[in-house]
């Protein structure tokens, strides 16, 4: 029989099938600098241990889905009641002013727009935001609204705190997140910003795999090869040199992958792989 | 993949859609099929044929025979050809099945299309290895590897789509190309080189559906291969003006924009920004490209963190740098950026030798001057010196010192920018202390090789010496020495330059490899060079070549004494006091302790491609010889251009030199590799510089010797037979001199002559004689020195014809040759209609990289007003006794029209009827007023006893 948190007799939590796992199992939640200064800001409103209550809700899988928008972050998490609760964190979205100002000083240095045009998130952006007196993160914890439909009066519950390890997690895999949360997605950001003709949805700079390698070749018909049937039509010449690369130069070279393959965490995974590929043959 | 197979002894006509001759595949552990594909068939005009079906094939009409496919009797031509539907069996492979047989396959019985997928197997499999592949998910949500195509490889892989063979498109879909056979190989080598590790983890926890994650893929990946415009980054160093070695930034990275395809045009970023339009061939408006200006950069930084410095700015253009930030952009940031598809332009001194600091060793030979010096040898000693020096300026040690007390990476010594490494000038100052000592000339020339790059921790740039060795390695000209007194003939002077060389190389008791074009004489050099400085010399060669080194031994160095050391009844004591020593690789191999016990003075071995490997017996047997007497001269002749092949001319040169090239997998590291897959011109400038002394290469179209060559060189080739064919010569003329001796009038006249045919069939090929279909390789004297000769003229880029009297040979070789080099082989024959001839003719005369080098011809077809001059080579496999109709043959490369020396060459079996009838003519200059027709006639008039000595198979005709 667990003993139940709070005081309140819950029981045991409900086992949930298929939910968000956190990806961290011990330490620190978050990996990249802005998902940690998500936390960091979070730690800073003395939300003291219910926050690591959420932790180990997290990495248990306990929330079931999420889905962050502007303004707000939804959530459900499943407790020890059948049904779900739902979670709703509110932050007052930034205005069209502060969007302007922060476009302002994103365009002052190129090398933000040069990373966002890559497809990545500027490495200091938060000072970005700040100088154009547009914080990025919430200032205070009056900033925040939140909510939960479950029984447990603490603010933040459990669920909440879970809520926020895994919106940490997200952020990791695209943060782009932050700015939608903030009110603008990557796309209108950068329109705002100036672009004519968006870049990274330009197919024709990017042609898709394999199609332009092949493009210009033209292989006669059959019939106008009748005489030549069986032999190469134009004969083999000598191999190009290649330079030397380390195998793992393409993972180098690609941007950070998107949410949806796992961010880092999939080129982490790849680069054994990668190895594997040039070291087991030996000519 | 799906293979199938032709069989000869199959009928060539069959009812129904099933093809006639396609063989069913009895092979266990893949699947059967069959598969409809559509080949060129022969419609033959039938009287069978009332109302043609449209694709149903009837009687007259059959399949093409693939032109590997080996047959017996003549093929016929005259009907249309045309493409229809026949069914084959088939064997299918999955994709990892195909890719494991499609390395380690023999490549002589299969056609060009297996060979072709071969070729699309190594490159998948070269692909994963260097890493050019990216994951991809298919439809079942499963991880598959697909290849990335930039660059080079992209180079490649269009090559390999235009060589693709039609008849591998004749099953699914005209315009099915190699792209997803690419892709199937491509994943199935990767997931051999994963072996056991799991490759789909990586797709473990990711909820998304298929769709997303592809999405989600893509735009990871779309960075992978770039757009049509990319960043091109320029070094610029600081001007002249500018004090030397300051640590202020004096060196800019210049941004700019490049198209992909035209790299010469590059567009300062500075333009991007401020221009209102771009050059027309950057393809997009100012707005856009700036932007991709920007987005390049972002990339960009990714391989190049520092480059964040200058994206501080709204609109960067350039980047400064001091001197270590600039060597760091040219050795680490620079290579990374070209090899991801940047443009990276860098000035012209970076990466050369001039631009780095090395060391020079001279060394001073231990005789006083004036004397005559001793047979060296590479284990003579020798003083030497060290010498630091900039490219090729000597530097002292005071501006050495005051360089180390520089610490920038980059300094500009009398005016040129150089790379120091602190490391290496203090190691150059330690060498310079030391004073040099004493070496051996073997270490001395190891040393110019720079392997050992390490122990010294500096390149050596140069290595010069005083005296002959000196000579030697400066390649000053040399003293030319007269013809020898017993050498019976003129040398030409080019041979005589030849001749002067070896004897030098060998006064100095160095080994070298003379590797003159074909036709040059290099058996009247080295018979000269044996004339000149007597001494008992090996000789080793390949089988078919013994009877012509006899011969010409004979010819021009009559007082030799020679003894063949060879075949079952050798004796090694029979060599007795033989000046030269004829032996064979194979024997050589079985022999080489009892050789090795000789004392030679000379060890030669030619057409010395056969050691090539070193790692075979014949080459470790070879190798034996020289290195048990290390005085003994030793010299290798080839005709292949031997420093095109590293692999190869590392196990001549062990033999010409041991040890001069170090071991072999060190060579391979340095040299090998480097050179021939990434293209080092620096190393490759190195072992020219090495090598350059020791082997000695002439073309015959060189200006110094195109002028001694007359304009058509004939030759008669002498050719041995092997043991089959002897004995069938031996059984033939047993059998038909008892029938001739029984027989008068017209019918001894017919068997006469058919004795005639049957033997010379015999010395083409017992084939020929037995029509049973059998395989071509290894049995035929003839065969093989064909083989050899045509490797050397497609090595060199050449053309050849051939011609033989018999068209079901000409069909034969046509099939055997083009398997064995896996080229197109065009023939003609009496049965060829004029509008197919012409396009032949054509296309063999065209100048296209790919239009075919040999031509087969039969001497009647050929005798014809054909203007063939593109060969340069023309080789008569039998010879027709009457010199107009071979000359009229020969004439077809050699008239107006043809710019080059022709070589012509007439083959002949030694000891049998042909170098017999050879000689005849030779001699009776009579009888060419009596040749008419075959020029065989006057033959049927000889007595019995004649007939039997003129066919009768002397000793020394077979090489086996």
């Amino acid at each position: 029989m667990t003993v139940p948190s709070g005081g309140f007799p819950y029981g045991k939590t409900r086992k949930v099938e298929g939910g968000l796992k956190a990806r961290s199992t011990r330490g620190a939640i978050g990996e990249t600098w802005w998902s940690r200064r998500f936390i960091a800001v979070l730690e800073s409103f003395a939300l003291g241990t219910r926050l690591t209550r959420g932790r180990a809700y997290a990495r248990k899988g306990q929330v079931i889905s999420l889905d962050i928008a502007p303004g707000a972050v939804t959530s459900t998490v499943q407790g020890s009641r059948k049904k779900p609760y739902d979670v709703t964190v509110t932050l007052e979205p930034l205005g069209d002013k502060a969007w302007q100002a922060v476009e302002t000083a994103i365009a002052a240095e190129a090398i933000y727009s040069a990373r966002l045009l890559a497809g990545e998130m500027p490495p200091d952006l938060e000072q970005v935001f700040a100088s154009a007196g547009a914080p990025l993160f919430p200032r205070a914890v009056g900033e925040l609204a939140m909510q939960c439909s479950c029984p447990d009066h603490a603010v933040p519950c459990k669920h909440i705190a879970a809520t926020f390890y895994l919106i940490a997690e997200a952020f990791d895999d695209d943060p782009f997140q932050i700015l939608l949360w903030r009110g603008r997605t990557r796309t209108e950001l950068l329109a705002h910003l100036g672009s004519a003709d968006p870049l990274w949805q330009e197919n024709a700079q990017h042609p898709d795999h394999g199609t332009s390698v092949f493009a210009d070749v033209h292989l006669p018909s059959l019939d106008e090869l009748r005489d030549r049937f069986w032999v190469m039509p134009v004969p083999l010449p000598q191999r190009p040199p290649v330079l030397e690369t380390a195998p793992d130069l393409l993972l180098r070279q690609l941007p950070t992958p998107g949410a949806a393959l796992g961010g880092r965490s999939l080129v982490a995974k790849l680069r054994p792989l990668y190895e594997a590929l040039s070291s087991t043959q030996e000519r | 993949m799906a293979l199938w197979a032709e069989d000869s002894s199959l009928p060539h006509e069959g009812t129904g859609p099933a093809h006639p001759f396609a063989v069913r595949p009895d092979v266990s552990g893949c699947e059967a099929g069959e598969v409809t594909l559509l080949l060129p068939t022969l419609l033959l005009p039938s009287p069978l044929l009332s109302s043609p079906p449209p694709l149903t094939p009837t009687a007259g009409h059959r399949p093409m025979d693939s032109p590997e496919l080996v047959r017996d009797e003549e093929p016929a031509t005259g009907g249309e050809v045309k493409l229809e539907p026949w069914v084959v069996p088939t064997a299918e492979f999955a994709p990892d099945e195909a890719l494991e047989m499609l390395t380690g396959l023999p490549l002589e019985t299969v056609g060009a299309s297996v060979r072709h997928l071969a070729q699309l197997a190594e490159f998948a499999r070269d692909l994963v290895k260097r890493g050019r592949v990216l994951p991809w998910i298919d439809e079942d949500r499963r991880c598959v590897w697909r290849p990335v195509l930039t660059g080079a490889d992209a180079v490649w892989a269009r090559a390999l789509a235009q060589a693709q063979p039609a008849v591998a498109r004749a099953a699914t879909d005209e315009n099915a190309g190699v792209d997803r056979t690419l892709d199937d190989l491509v994943d199935a080598a990767a997931r051999a080189a994963l072996g056991g590790i799991n490759d789909q983890a990586w797709l473990k926890g990711l909820t998304a559906d298929t769709a997303h994650l592809r999405e989600a893929l893509t735009a990871w990946q779309r960075d992978a291969s770039g757009g049509s415009v990319r960043a091109c980054f320029r070094l610029i160093e600081p001007p002249e003006d500018e004090p030397e070695g300051q640590m202020e930034p004096g060196w800019l990275v210049e941004f700019a924009l490049q198209p992909a395809d035209e790299p010469s045009l590059v567009v300062p970023a500075q333009k991007v920004w401020k221009a209102k339009s771009l050059p027309r061939r950057i393809g997009m408006p100012v707005r856009l490209g700036s932007e991709t200006l920007l987005a390049e950069l972002g990339r960009a930084n990714r391989l190049w963190p520092r480059l964040e410095e200058a994206l501080r700015t709204p609109k960067p253009a350039e980047m400064a740098l001091d001197a270590a930030g600039a060597h760091e952009f040219l050795s680490e940031a620079a290579p990374l950026l070209h090899t991801a598809g940047f443009g990276v332009l860098l000035p012209t001194w970076w990466g050369k030798p001039s631009s780095k600091l090395g060391l020079k060793l001279r060394a001073s030979s231990k005789t006083a001057p004036g004397t005559v010096a001793a047979k060296s040898g590479l284990g003579s000693l020798v003083d030497f010196e060290w010498e630091l020096a900039l490219g090729d300026e000597p530097l002292s040690e005071s501006e050495l010192r005051s360089l180390a007390e520089l610490k920038t990476p980059l300094v500009r010594v009398r005016g040129r920018w150089v790379e120091l490494d602190a490391k290496r000038l203090a190691n150059g100052l330690k060498l310079l202390r030391q004073h040099g000592g004493q070496m051996t000339i073997a270490d001395l020339l190891q040393a110019g090789l720079g392997t050992d790059d390490d122990r010294l921790g500096l390149p050596v740039l140069e290595v010069a010496a005083d005296g002959p060795l000196g000579d030697l390695l400066s390649g000053n000209p040399l003293q030319l020495i007269d013809t020898p007194d017993t050498f019976v003939g003129e040398l030409r002077p080019y041979q005589r330059r030849g001749l002067s060389w070896l004897s030098f190389l060998e006064s100095l008791g160095l080994g070298g490899v003379l590797a003159d074009d074909m036709g040059l004489g290099k058996t009247i050099q080295l018979l000269a060079l044996m004339a000149n400085s007597p001494g008992r010399t090996l000789l080793i060669c390949p089988m078919s070549l013994v009877g012509n080194w006899e011969r010409e031994a004979a010819r021009f160095t009559p007082k030799l004494a020679v003894h063949v050391h060879h075949g079952a009844a050798r004796d090694i004591a029979k060599i007795g006091d033989a000046d030269l020593v004829i032996t064979t690789y194979s024997v050589a191999a079985r022999d080489a302790a009892l050789l090795g016990e000789v004392q030679w003075h000379r060890v030669v071995v030619d057409e010395a491609q056969a050691i090539k490997n070193a790692a075979t017996r014949q080459a470790t047997a070879v190798r034996s010889l020289s290195s048990v007497h290390p005085s003994v001269n030793r010299i290798a002749v080839t005709g292949t251009p031997v420093e095109n092949r590293l692999a190869d001319l590392w196990s001549i040169m062990e033999f010409a030199n041991p040890g001069l090239l170090g071991p072999a997998a060190t060579f391979k590291r340095s040299y090998a590799v480097p050179i021939e897959r990434h293209s080092d011109t620096e190393a490759a400038e190195r072992l020219k510089r090495i090598t350059g002394p020791f082997v000695l290469r002439r073309l015959k179209t060189d200006r110094t010797i195109i002028s001694d060559l007359p304009e058509k060189l004939e030759m008669e080739v002498l050719c041995n037979l092997t043991a089959e064919q002897a004995s069938l010569y031996q059984a033939i003329v047993d059998d038909m001199m008892d029938k001739i001796e029984n027989s008068t009038g017209i019918e001894r006249r017919g068997l006469v002559l058919a004795t005639m045919t049957k033997l010379k069939q015999v010395c083409n090929h017992p084939a020929q004689l037995l029509h049973d279909g059998s395989r071509l390789g290894g049995r035929s004297g003839k065969l093989a020195r064909l083989e050899e000769i045509l490797d050397e003229v497609l090595a060199s880029g050449e053309k050849a014809l051939l011609f033989t009297q018999y068209a079901s040979f000409g069909a034969m070789l046509r099939s055997h040759l083009s398997a064995h080099f896996g080229r197109e082989i065009l023939f003609l024959h009496g049965a060829v209609k004029a509008g197919e001839r012409n396009a032949l003719v054509k296309r063999f005369q065209s100048s296209d990289p790919g239009s075919p080098s040999l031509f087969v011809l039969s001497l009647k077809a050929g005798g014809t007003g054909l203007t063939l001059t593109a060969a340069n080579h023309v080789i008569h496999v039998d010879r027709w006794w009457n010199p107009a109709v071979e000359d009229q043959a020969t004439d077809r490369a050699f008239r107006i029209g043809q710019k080059r020396n022709v070589q012509v060459r007439k083959f002949v079996c030694a000891g049998t009827v042909e170098e017999k009838m050879s000689a005849m003519i030779q001699e009776k200059r009579g009888l060419a007023g009596r040749i008419v027709g075959t020029g065989e006639q006057w033959i049927t008039e000889l007595s019995t006893s004649e007939l039997r000595s003129l066919f009768a198979l002397e000793e020394g005709a077979v090489s086996e």
